[in-house]
């Protein structure tokens, strides 16, 4: 018989990790004795507020909270999962863990055992725990303020400031018991200027885990958006379509290689033939001096953490390094079956849903990086960078990264934040422009360099942290 | 609950609250090469509070109905909204309406809950069945999806709805590989409503045809980049509309300064011969509901008629400070989120000319099919989509598949571009469209012919 009344902390409480990790352990003692012969119990509790800009005024503001528990439970050498939020319900969600288990496919599948962790710094800052309306107020006036600093006419028709907190727990019958807490804050602005029959457009934003020195100046993202629109009034055209160098910013370099990239080096995609990079472990694929690595143990990095979503404790992972492809990311299951055993697991299984940028309880855990780090083994500074490029563009974003074709690495996207690159200075900005190429080509023959500027950027569509530089590629076909 | 928060929502003085109570059941199914990889059953229930005061918005949802949580959020989006109030430059407020009372529950022909998951297993298995002999595909990944979601909506103005529906999907995705290349399809099939969408068009029927089509992109050749006339099928001109059209109509991007169809209503904006309608009544539309998340009833909205700008898709707020009727177009992606302006099933309306007499007299183009989806600049107007599958015309003739073709353009433009509609009108593969917030929308229209528009190939 099962105690009623059993309640999920929030995360802003004390001892919530232990709280959440102590419901934790009922619930596999529940899934062991319903009949599981092991059992994994996920359990997140969050919480945040937002505050939004309209029209250079405040917007909305909002706040909630949610928690719930994703459990695994594995019978017969199969596997089931259920997600409730009431842990009073666990009785049921074993039940229909249970089921889904005797419908699933056989196979070796185990729990981790746990072991030690590393330390993995910046995750967590109390400073952002005491924020409340009062400073998500004065963000946004400061962001506001500072848009219109730069200029006067300018609309700062979007944009916000968002902070928050969850804690993780993860415990199995396997004697896994581990939880770590952390936080995150972001702000950004959305300037649009009009001037005669010409509109401009200008964003910048700024994630972290701490409450770090960015984060203390709004006025200075707001001025960037505002800077960045100012820059490309008196547009220029292209001229004729041909291929050229594209210094792409930091984020939009971080969309090809999130959308691109980082999917062929799946594990189970790589195994199935879905990727560009299948059959070519150690095999050379791109310029030696570009590098692609999952570091989920990067200080302050936004897909940081000392475990991955399963319990396995993070480590490092080259993915592309010297030119050649080093490793494939696995999750447990995707380990087992294509990898060769749990070993070849890389601490990358994650729980998000399709096309969902937060971690979640309602699904089981699937391969994914955690928190991406590329660039050039060389890097230059930007002024470098663009001193080698004689005749190219900066391209600050990019429209339909997702529509690339991730399978074959081709791109065809728009550009309408654009600047000249003429004899190695910024030179104006450019009308907009489409941009096409295949990615996996031009990183193995027309790899120029990346910066050593980096920006911190989270995935589109999956809970990745992703630290880019400015990337230099040549030969990228231009239609004005 | 939600009845006694709306009463202490009241006596905290606020000028208007609305409580959202949402009940929802979903299962997921993924079969990768004919093996049952992911059975995801799951329900949840969440409840949101939105209060104006002063002028101010505030807002929470949660999930944890214990230990008085839902009270301290209410109290939480009172003083969010009493300390937002001072900060406006504008005080938020409402356009009226009457006062909803309703129960529109919508249910499915052929519920799924009425199906095994045996039942919706073996479809998945069919599916990978009607494909798996193509040497050319090397993988093949099938997935199906129902969502059955149950609201409670209550206001201080009285309002008291009770809604519900039901959401299904099937999908197969295919990777073809051979000695010129790899490349990927998708086929999909669903809607609002059951399994009777699956009797229209089976999908293991839309798998075969589409993986047919995905292994003839293989010998495509990269698409000449440049402007040209494209002619684009019913999926993708749903797209384009969705992309070029529907995100630059919504209230509160033109509010925001952040549309460039701003300051154009009742102005020519496009062709004569193009009408943009967004409709929530739909039968069978993935993007169809019966009320809107302001308790307004879903509704056929013409935003643009005979290439006029008629009407933006507004919701209560956003339609007072422009000016407007609300017109039913509040959607929450769950009871987590506040209400934005979405669209729901988006579409060109349908035009006279067959399918040939689009091709005639095109002497360079691209017929461009299917959708990878696409993404718009809204106040600059600029726009970007891509196709499925795509072929180079030369001469009014189909010559030759072109592999990963991409439109652009800029939304006043193009539409003023649009020169011909097709007879064949239909609506799109089901979608999923972000705007921070993702919800399920159709989209839909005629083949049309597009002149000028820039193709961005490699060729």
């Amino acid at each position: 018989m099962q105690a009623a009344g059993l309640r999920i902390p929030g995360p802003t409480e004390k001892d919530s990790v232990d709280s959440l990790l102590s419901i934790g352990e009922r619930i596999v003692e529940t899934a062991l004795s319903g009949g599981a012969e092991s059992a994994e119990a996920f359990l997140l509790s969050g919480i945040g507020e937002s505050y939004s800009i309209e029209k250079s005024s405040i917007g909305y503001t909002g706040g909630g909270g949610e928690s719930g528990i994703g459990l695994r439970v594995i019978k017969d050498r199969r596997v089931g999962f259920a997600y409730f939020t009431e842990p009073d319900d666990r009785s049921a969600a074993v039940e229909g863990a249970l089921d889904v288990a005797r419908r699933g496919q056989k196979g070796d599948f185990s729990f981790p055992t746990g072991g030690s962790f590393p330390t993995v710094n910046g995750l967590y800052d109390p400073k952002i725990d005491q924020l409340g309306t009062e400073e998500g107020l004065a963000i946004i006036e400061s962001l506001i303020s500072g848009a219109r600093e730069v200029h006067k006419g300018a609309t700062v028709s979007g944009g916000s400031v968002g902070f928050g907190t969850d804690v993780v727990a993860i415990c199995n019958s396997e004697g896994l018991s581990v939880g770590e807490r952390g936080t995150s804050m972001g702000m950004s602005a959305y300037v649009v200027l009009k001037e005669g029959d010409q509109v401009a457009t200008g964003w910048k934003s700024h994630e972290a885990n701490t409450y770090c020195e960015p984060m203390r100046d709004p006025a200075a993202i707001g001025r960037e958006a505002s800077e960045q629109a100012k820059a490309t009034l008196d547009a220029e055209p292209f001229g004729e379509g041909r291929k050229t160098t594209v210094v792409f910013h930091p984020h939009a370099a971080a969309a090809l290689v999130e959308f691109i990239t980082v999917p062929a080096l799946f594990g189970d995609k790589a195994a199935r033939g879905e990727s560009h990079y299948s059959g070519k472990l150690g095999e050379e694929v791109v310029d030696p001096r570009f590098f692609v690595t999952d570091d989920p143990t990067r200080t302050g990095g936004l897909g940081a953490g000392a475990f991955d979503d399963e319990g396995l404790a993070s480590r490092v992972v080259p993915l592309l390094a010297e030119g050649r492809v080093d490793s494939y990311l696995y999750d447990l299951g995707g380990a087992h079956e294509y990898g060769g055993g749990s070993e070849a697991a890389t601490a990358s299984g994650v729980r998000s849903g399709r096309l969902s940028d937060s971690r979640t309880y309602k699904d089981p855990p699937g391969v994914s990086a955690r928190n991406v780090v590329f660039g050039a083994t060389d890097p230059r500074p930007l002024e470098r960078l663009l001193a080698h490029v004689e005749d190219g563009i900066l391209a600050h974003d990019l429209l339909g990264a997702h529509t690339a074709n991730p399978t074959s690495g081709d791109f065809s996207v728009s550009s309408t934040t654009l600047f000249r690159i003429k004899d190695g200075v910024l030179a104006g900005a450019v009308a907009p422009v489409m941009l096409a190429g295949n990615l996996p080509e031009l990183l193995r023959g027309s790899f120029v360099g990346a910066s050593v500027e980096v920006e911190q950027t989270s995935g589109h569509f999956s809970p990745t942290g992703i630290e880019a530089p400015y990337l230099a590629l040549s030969d990228i076909h231009v239609v004005g | 609950m939600e009845e006694r928060l709306l009463e202490m929502a009241a006596k905290r003085g606020v000028d208007f609250a609305d409580v959202r109570l949402e009940e929802t059941r979903r299962l997921s199914l993924e079969m990768k090469d004919g093996k049952l990889k992911k059975a995801i059953p799951g329900s949840e229930r969440g409840i949101s509070v939105r209060v104006l005061v002063d002028g101010g918005w505030g807002f929470y949802s949660t999930n944890r109905f214990d230990n008085g949580e839902v009270e301290a959020g209410l109290d939480k989006a009172v003083r969010m909204a009493r300390a937002s109030a001072g900060a406006r430059t504008e005080k938020a407020e409402l356009a009226e309406i009457d006062a909803p009372h309703a129960t529109a529950i919508w249910t499915p022909e052929k519920p799924p809950e009425k199906r095994t998951l045996e039942e919706k297993s073996d479809l998945l298995s069919d599916m990978y069945g009607a494909v798996k002999d193509l040497p050319e595909l090397v993988s093949v990944t099938t997935a199906y999806g129902e969502t059955t979601v149950r609201h409670r909506y209550l206001s201080t103005e009285g309002a008291d709805l009770s809604t519900g529906l039901t959401r299904i999907l099937a999908q197969t995705h295919f990777i073809a590989k051979n000695e010129h290349g790899i490349t990927s399809g998708r086929a999909r099939i669903g809607g609002t409503g059951g399994f009777e969408h699956f009797d229209r068009e089976h999908p293991a029927d839309k798998a075969v045809e589409t993986a047919r089509v995905t292994i003839t992109q293989l010998s495509a050749k990269s698409a000449p980049g440049g402007k040209m006339t494209v002619i684009a099928d019913p999926d993708l001109t749903g797209v384009f509309t969705h992309e070029a059209v529907g995100h630059a109509s919504e209230a509160d991007l033109v509010l925001a300064g952040d549309s460039c169809l701003e300051g154009m209503l009742g102005k020519q904006v496009a062709n004569e011969i193009v009408t943009v309608v967004d409709d929530s009544t739909l039968p069978g539309g993935y993007g169809s509901f019966a009320f809107d998340d302001n308790g307004i009833p879903g509704q056929r909205k013409v935003l643009i008629e005979s290439g006029i700008q008629k009407d933006f898709m507004s919701d209560r707020y956003t339609a007072k400070r422009l000016g407007l009727v609300p017109n039913g177009a509040a959607r929450a992606e769950s009871y987590a989120h506040r209400p934005l302006v979405r669209m729901s099933n988006t579409f060109i309306e349908g035009g006279d000319h067959s399918f040939e007499e689009l091709f005639e007299g095109v002497k360079t183009g691209v017929y461009a099919k299917g959708t990878r989806g696409g993404q718009v600049d809204t106040a600059k107007g600029g726009f970007q989509f891509s196709a499925q599958e795509a072929y180079l015309i030369e001469n009014g003739e189909i010559t030759r598949p072109l592999r990963d073709v991409s439109v652009s353009g800029t939304i006043l433009t193009t539409l003023k571009n649009i020169d011909a509609l097709g007879n064949d009108w239909a609506l799109g593969d089901p979608g999923i469209c972000g705007k921070g917030q993702m919800v399920p929308v159709g989209d839909g229209g005629p083949t049309t012919r597009i002149r000028d528009a820039i193709v961005g190939g490699s060729s």
